[in-house]
């Protein structure tokens, strides 16, 4: 039984916060070194996919009610596969949060601080990460309105002040390597996917009950895309897909080059001011997600432990994964955006055919909200 | 136990966040208003010049300089740039830059570097104004630029103004590089000369004393090397092809007056380059169309406002016709250069057939044939309702 409740609105502002900071900028650097110009439309066809796959973690949270997608993994598999379950995802929790974090601390270190020692940065945020775990899922899905809003104002800063170099004849030709190299080349969207959709095993049980909708998962998904995609469409019509591709973080490259007027020439430490808030939410979740699964997978009942242990293993995970950017970018292309891949569309699926197999769907109504309101 | 970690957790805080580790005082900074590159090719050594604002009080002494100028040598540019240190009592930042002047040295040999270096620079800014030099880019740094205290401030002014006229063309950091790693285009850069006899007023022999830096058309590059130079003249049929003359002055014959000239200045000129590829063989047209509004008449006529804004719209078309044709022939046949983005328009439009001729794009390049048309409006003859007419000698009559 899940005893921490978040309301719609909180979730539907995680789900955007978790898809999209690593994403306007890591993702679309990796994803234009495969596909050049076409990133913003390989992005597009997979949050599209994306959102199909978070709707069956829904679905299968909706019949599992109050249940994480461990313990129905238990009921669906028996104890030890949903042993195994738990263990992967809390690796893949853990270095999801390497992933994540690095993504502020590399922007930090190349940009800003570029003395300050590395793994002092990744015990700081860590550290940050850990006291907002410790507050508890409602402290960060508060925090994440600020992500949300940050993210508007970020994005709406950063288009008027690339008005002047944007050239939309650059996103031209569509699909310029072929419509099958941007499918194959979607498959990079899916470090960010997974994120989300597997969080979603977790969070969706923590919705209140009477306003679980199979909906909002979906449109949280499409939304993220949304606030995603705008931004490789900009960066491709300002700094044109062969540039993009050099950089390990094609955003801060762009926000090189945004000039908001000849009085406010420097976009570089708004832009980021105002994409800490959505890191922080995006890493903490990862933290609170990878906390989740080591306590379930070990029992353990005091949250302190966990969380303290987790710290140290953060810190230097983050630390491993970050320490050479060009590793850092490597590991994004290979094999992390595979395995996240092969973990979001495969564990859901099998997760749902077992469910049909076993008869586990038919016996539970899907919960829906009462009559005045909007779902399922 | 929570008291003992909450005062653990603040000492650690309190040592570890204030962030002295890139603490940097502004007194303790060398801004830099502008850069120039240059290279010695027979010692392989990179020779960099900066200007660097030199802080002052604010009680007016004119006698003063505002500026500090210094070079360094260096095996690459970041070395010359770090040599700069043995010679500098502040650190080096390039946070305030305005202009980076690239010497015709180093534009001969390859511009890698100076693009490399200074996209990979986080301090730079993107929008940073790039420039050619005729000649070392040393001596630029160290003129005046008339109006400004900082020259370096009075370049970046006069570069953002260069619109007006639409004989130079706006290159940045990001424009440059932007096209060097684009494999449909090539590079065009502002170039820079300088202009003898500005008056400088007081002076016993003005025109001898004021030397000031100009705008002075454009260098042509062919993939990082420098491979020609255009005339103010010549640049502008570039500015108009790439929609960078915003209000540029055209200046025609009068009607019936070979002698006098009637100048016209153009608004929202747009040019359209449409392409057709048959068999392999790519084909241009460029459409260019905007309004103008007759500014000048130096003589009197006796057409009517309509008679004579049909001659001048005629003429003005001819002449930017002209001026286009007059940059293919020197981009297209001599320096063979893409600097007009043919080969990106062809790509954007023709995807399959650019991808089979995108490797002898080159080669084909010079061969394109070019059609133009232009189409300028005048709209207007601003402020007068009627031509200038002398009616004391009953022309306008």
């Amino acid at each position: 039984m899940m005893n921490v409740k978040v309301s719609r609105t909180m979730y539907f502002i995680m789900i955007i916060n978790i898809l999209w900071d690593k994403a306007i900028g890591a993702t679309a650097s990796v994803t234009a070194r495969a596909i050049g110009p076409d990133t913003w439309i390989s992005m597009s066809f997979g949050f599209g996919a994306g959102a199909f796959i978070i709707l069956i973690v829904a679905y299968l949270g909706s019949k599992f009610p109050e249940k994480t997608i461990i313990k129905y993994s238990e009921e669906l598999w028996g104890k030890l596969l949903s042993k195994i379950v738990g263990i992967i995802l809390a690796v893949f929790f853990i270095v999801a949060y390497g992933v994540c974090a690095n993504v502020l601390i590399l922007h930090a270190k190349e940009y800003f601080l570029v003395e300050t020692p590395f793994v002092l940065l990744c015990l700081i945020f860590t550290l940050l990460c850990m006291y907002a775990v410790y507050l508890g899922i409602e402290v960060i899905a508060r925090y994440a309105f600020f992500g949300a809003v940050s993210i508007l104002l970020m994005t709406m800063l950063m288009a008027m002040g690339s008005n002047d170099e944007f050239h939309l004849n650059y996103l031209l030709p569509l699909m310029d390597r072929g419509f099958w190299p941007d499918i194959a080349a979607s498959v990079y969207s899916f470090g960010d996917i997974a994120l989300a959709v597997l969080a979603a095993g977790f969070l969706y049980p923590m919705l209140d009950s009477s306003k679980k909708s199979l909906s909002l998962s979906f449109w949280a998904m499409i939304a993220g895309g949304v606030a995603v995609i705008i931004w490789p469409v900009i960066e491709t019509g300002v700094l044109g897909g062969d540039m993009m591709q050099r950089y390990v973080f094609c955003c801060m490259e762009q926000a090189r080059a945004t000039e908001l007027s000849r009085f406010f020439p420097r976009f570089e430490l708004i832009m980021i001011v105002l994409f800490n808030a959505g890191c922080v939410v995006q890493s903490s979740i990862m933290f609170y997600c990878a906390k989740l699964a080591i306590r379930e997978v070990t029992g353990i009942k005091k949250d302190v432990y966990v969380i303290i242990s987790l710290a140290v293993i953060l810190t230097g995970v983050t630390y491993f994964i970050g320490v050479d950017n060009n590793n850092y970018s490597g590991f994004l292309a290979y094999p992390w955006a595979q395995a996240c891949a092969a973990l979001s569309i495969g564990l859901p699926f099998l997760l749902l055919v077992t469910a049909l197999a076993r008869g586990k769907l038919k016996s539970k109504k899907l919960l829906c909200p009462p009559k005045n309101q909007s779902g399922c | 136990m929570k008291k003992i970690a909450a005062v653990v957790l603040i000492i650690i805080n309190a040592m570890l966040l204030p962030g002295c580790w890139d603490m940097r005082e502004i007194n303790d900074l060398g801004m830099v208003m502008a850069v120039g590159i240059d290279k010695d090719v027979a010692a392989n050594l990179y020779i960099v010049t900066v200007q660097i604002a030199k802080p002052a009080s604010g009680d007016g002494d004119k006698k003063s300089e505002h500026i500090w100028v210094v070079s360094a040598e260096g095996k690459t540019i970041f070395d010359a740039v770090r040599n700069l240190a043995l010679l500098s009592s502040k650190r080096i930042m390039w946070a305030h830059n305005n202009l980076i002047i690239i010497g015709e040295s180093v534009a001969r040999d390859s511009i890698i570097p100076v693009i490399d270096y200074f996209t990979h620079n986080p301090e730079v800014r993107m929008e940073t104004f790039v420039v050619a030099a005729k000649g070392d880019a040393k001596q630029y740094l160290s003129s005046t630029s008339g109006l400004e205290e900082i020259p370096g401030l009075g370049f970046r002014d006069m570069y953002r103004y260069e619109f007006l006229t639409g004989k130079s063309v706006q290159s940045n950091v990001l424009r440059v590089a932007r096209r060097y790693f684009s494999d449909d285009r090539q590079i065009a850069i502002a170039a820079i000369d300088f202009e003898k006899g500005v008056i400088k007023p007081g002076a016993e022999h003005p025109e001898s004393e004021a030397k000031m830096i100009k705008l002075a058309g454009a260098a042509v590059f062919n993939d990082d090397k420098l491979v020609g130079w255009l005339t103010p003249e010549q640049t502008r049929g570039l500015a108009w092809l790439r929609n960078e003359a915003k209000a540029a002055v055209v200046t025609v014959r009068a009607p019936g007056n070979e002698n006098r000239s009637v100048s016209v200045e153009t608004h929202n000129v747009k040019a359209k380059i449409e392409t057709e590829v048959h068999e392999g063989i790519p084909a241009v047209t460029i459409i260019l169309s905007g309004d103008a509004h007759i500014d000048e008449e130096d003589s009197a006529t006796n057409l009517s406002m309509e008679e004579f804004k049909e001659i001048i719209d005629q003429l003005v078309e001819a002449e930017i016709a002209a001026e286009i044709k007059l940059t293919l022939d020197k981009v297209q046949k001599e320096y063979k250069s893409d600097v007009l983005d043919f080969g990106r328009t062809i790509h954007a439009q023709h995807k399959e057939e650019w991808n089979k001729i995108r490797d002898q794009w080159p080669a084909l390049f010079p061969k394109v044939p070019v059609k133009i048309v232009v189409n300028i409006e005048i709209r207007s003859s601003t402020t007068l309702q009627q031509p200038m007419k002398d009616l004391k000698r009953g022309i306008g009559q």
